[in-house]
């Protein structure tokens, strides 16, 4: 009897271990885009006092639009990337230039490795996106020009929900988007 | 206590009572353009109900409890200001109805039902209007659309703002102003436009920094002098009937306000040469003193390249140069303005072209090369027309809600045919409404051998844009000349503003999908812009039926002479071709200039349009010198 509580105490263990070691290994599989981001990533730091980035949004000059960058100030201890993008894509400010982005689109993740940013926007970003080329060369060159202003960020991937954007109609968007990659016809970075 | 008598007569005749009376749908005018509604609204009981999705056009919002709807239900309103109220809602054919005379006044907002059209028209009130003499700021009671446009010749700015109601008297009218400017302002004959005209005693550079729809329009002015120049006060070409027809067209150069400049020295054109690099391939050398500011234009009947050079001079007199080359005859250089140098390039036929400016030696290098795909005739080729869009991908809404993927299918099956009939093998990417990718329209037109690419499509973008235009893929020489054959026989049958010819660089570093595979293929490839679809003027010509028909027409007579040359003079089937008269002065043959890339800027400018890059040619007509040679057809002296 000893010995079999003993095998038994073993055998349950060793389930005990395994079972651990699957969901260990489970939850450590790279996630494509987590839900939200996991809170503390080392990109930028972020730092004691508050600053300002730029948020690039649409104004119409001599009749043509232009990409024309707003100022907003960072709180205490956000992430300046993170809150610029935000900024931009929530459309959480009052500001009165008009914002490119579809309506009701939301950042689902933001990952900085190697200089790439790494953006998931939730589909409206996609259906809500009210067409023409124009527009897109807009939508498109204010994420990039709003990621552009870090040092840290030197191109973009674009995803919906997880997986890569291939196109709003007319560019190609399915890799990685230099941020240089903006239009002259939208004027300079302001 | 807000809602009065009429409020609480409308409760008792709506609330606890489902509606059982006739409904009549009807149309709703918003901002000056019909609201496409997937409910649409109904005229019930000689009142107007509008769907509660409606109130996002006048920059409202409206929460209700949607999964159990009930007549006389209670719909919570939010103005775009954040004010709250409330509406009962008529439960009318399952969906919640607001009644539109009750919400107007929460919203600040005018009505006017039209008997005859059907229509009624909502219309922002405008609450006031101020300048102090840097900044024009209106106020409106919801976001609208606006276009502000600068009238050169009597110095005015004006500001079109679509869908206001503008008080009878203009003293009822809260005006702001500290400056001596002249304010005058007055509903356009179309009732849905209000106008406000600033007569500015001198010319001003002007901004609109609120975006392209909003409550609050502000434009920024900069160069008003509070003690004008006599010269400038007179009113000089003002009349009552031209201020009407006065608005520029949108992106027209000339019309632009111009900022004053430092006079800068002009550069001097010291020498123009050529090279003869292959039998299909030959170079052009304009030598100068220092960096220039010059635009290239593709002209045909007859065939010529010019390109103007803007504060220039020439350092000596040219003889013209017979090249004898087999894509250019001959070179011109010419002055044909005080401080502005034209050197034309007579061609044999349409030609790819490409230009730079090297910067030591200081020198413009033009490309001239026989175009890929031209030569023979277009019953011998084969042509891939391209409908944008397709299946989920929708492409731009229209102004009546349709879709651009189906307008691009219509107008690329009409080529498709005029084509076919032309004796060309015309296929398409896509011929029903299924999705298709970027790098598979290329490929398709990839795998068939085509000889040359035309995607079709329509635009969208700030609701005040509007116009045609033609994109090639990058520098590409033989695209960018098939862009000029096209986009040249097109702006004439839609007559919307000429958007001009463009690099797709103007837009992205890797510009079009389509046009970048197709170009990578070797095959010359277009993607036009018929008009803006989401603009009211462009949205009436472009759907229309038999535009669609010419447009078409004019896309196959592009191809034929990119083709076939431009020697025969192209007739139109059904109708005469317009011809160009020799005296003419209008440059009605003449295409808009290339919109200038980012390498025809100065070093460390950056272009965004033509008019930044060269000076507004001046009004006066000024001879031209002898050693331009003679005037081609409906060229304007300049």
């Amino acid at each position: 009897m000893k010995k079999g509580v003993r095998a038994f105490i073993i055998v349950a263990v060793l389930v005990v271990c395994v079972g651990f070691g699957i969901y260990v290994g489970i939850s450590r599989r790279p996630a494509v885009i987590p839900e939200k981001p996991p809170p503390a990533p080392p990109r930028a730091e972020v730092p004691a006092e508050a600053v300002k980035v730029k948020v690039y949004r649409v104004a119409i000059e001599d009749n043509l639009p232009v990409l024309r960058a707003i100022e907003r100030v960072v709180p205490a201890g956000e992430d300046p990337v993170e809150f610029a993008l935000r900024c931009l894509i929530e459309q959480g400010d009052k500001a009165d230039l008009a914002n490119p982005i579809p309506e009701g689109s939301r950042l689902l993740g933001l990952k900085i490795e190697g200089n790439l940013a790494t953006v998931d926007l939730s589909r409206e970003f996609r259906d809500n996106f009210a067409g023409g080329s124009e527009a897109e060369g807009l939508t498109i060159g204010a994420i990039l020009r709003t990621l552009g202003q870090f040092p840290t960020v030197k191109r973009v991937q674009l995803l919906v929900e997880g997986r890569p954007l291939e196109t709003l109609g007319h560019l190609e968007l399915s890799g990685p988007q230099d941020v240089t990659w903006v239009g002259t016809q939208f004027g300079g970075g302001n | 206590m807000r809602y009065g008598m009429g409020f609480i007569l409308l409760i008792t005749l709506a609330v606890g009572r489902p509606a059982v009376g006739s409904t009549e749908p009807v149309a709703l005018i918003v901002g000056g353009q019909k609201i496409f509604l997937h409910t649409p609204p109904v005229l019930m009981d000689g009142a107007v109900y509008v769907p509660i999705a409606a109130l996002n056009a006048v920059g409202a919002k409206g929460e209700t409890d949607k999964k159990q709807k009930r007549d006389g239900q209670k719909v919570e309103i939010t103005s775009c200001d954040g004010r709250k109220f409330s509406c009962r809602a008529r439960l009318i054919d399952g969906e919640l109805m607001l009644p539109v005379s009750d919400i107007c006044p929460e919203l600040d907002a005018e009505s006017e039902w039209n008997e005859a059209a059907r229509t009624l028209s909502i219309r922002a009130r405008v609450k006031k209007v101020e300048f102090d003499g840097s900044e024009l700021r209106v106020v409106t009671s919801y976001p609208i659309t606006y276009e502000i446009a600068w009238w050169k010749a009597a110095n005015k700015l004006i500001l079109d703002m679509y869908g206001v109601h503008l008080p009878v008297k203009q003293s009822d009218l809260p005006i702001e102003n500290t400056t001596p400017v002249s304010i005058r302002t007055g509903v356009q004959t179309d009732g849905e436009t209000g106008r406000v005209v600033l007569d500015m005693p001198n010319a001003v550079k002007y901004r609109g920094v609120s975006g392209p729809k909003t409550s609050k329009i502000v434009v920024v002015i900069s160069g008003f002098r509070l003690a004008p120049e006599p010269s400038n006060l007179a009113p000089s070409g003002r009349t009552a009937e031209s201020e009407q027809e006065a608005r520029p067209a949108e992106g027209t150069p000339a019309e632009t306000a111009e900022p004053p400049k430092p006079e800068l020295p002009p550069v001097s054109i010291t020498d123009v040469d050529y090279r003869k690099l292959s039998s299909r391939r030959v170079e052009v050398y304009i030598a100068a003193s220092g960096p220039v500011k010059y635009v290239t234009s593709l002209s045909r009947q007859p065939d010529q390249l010019s390109v103007d050079i803007a504060n220039a001079i020439l350092a000596r007199a040219f003889d013209d140069m017979p090249v004898g080359h087999g894509i250019l005859q001959g070179i011109r250089v010419g002055q044909v303005g005080e401080k502005r140098v034209r050197v034309t390039m007579d061609l044999t036929r349409v030609a790819g072209f490409d230009d730079r400016q090297d910067e030591a030696p200081n020198r413009l290098v033009i490309t001239l090369e026989m175009p890929k795909g031209a030569g023979g005739l277009l019953s011998d080729k084969i042509v891939v027309i391209d409908p944008g869009h397709g299946g989920s991908d929708t492409g731009a809404r229209g102004c009546d809600g349709a879709l651009e993927k189906h307008l691009n299918l219509t107008v690329a099956a009409r080529v498709q045919k005029l084509l076919k009939d032309a004796g060309a093998t015309a296929l398409m990417t896509r011929t029903s409404d299924t999705a298709l990718g970027l790098a598979d329209r290329a490929d398709y037109a990839r795998r068939h051998s085509a000889d040359l690419f035309v995607s079709i499509h329509h635009n969208a973008s700030n609701p005040a844009r509007s116009g045609t235009e033609t994109y090639y893929h990058g520098r590409e020489m033989s695209s960018r000349a098939l862009a000029y054959c096209v986009h040249s026989e097109v702006v004439k049958v839609v007559g919307l503003p000429d958007r001009s010819v463009k690099s797709d660089f103007a837009m992205y570093k890797t510009g079009f999908g389509v046009l970048r595979r197709a170009t990578e293929s070797g095959i010359p490839a277009v993607l036009l812009e018929v008009g803006f679809i989401n603009h009211p003027v462009d949205w009436v010509k472009i759907k229309d039926s038999e535009l669609q028909g010419h447009v078409a027409e004019a896309v196959v007579r592009g191809l034929k002479s990119y083709i076939e040359g431009n020697h025969q003079p192209i007739r139109r089937t059904d109708k005469a071709e317009p011809q160009v008269d020799e005296d003419s002065e209008k440059p009605a043959s003449k295409p808009k200039v290339d919109t200038p890339r980012e390498t025809e800027a100065k070093p460390g400018a950056e272009s965004s349009s033509a008019p930044q890059q060269v000076d507004t040619p001046k009004p006066q007509p000024e001879k031209p010198a002898s050693t331009t040679g003679p005037r081609r057809p409906g060229e304007r002296l300049r």
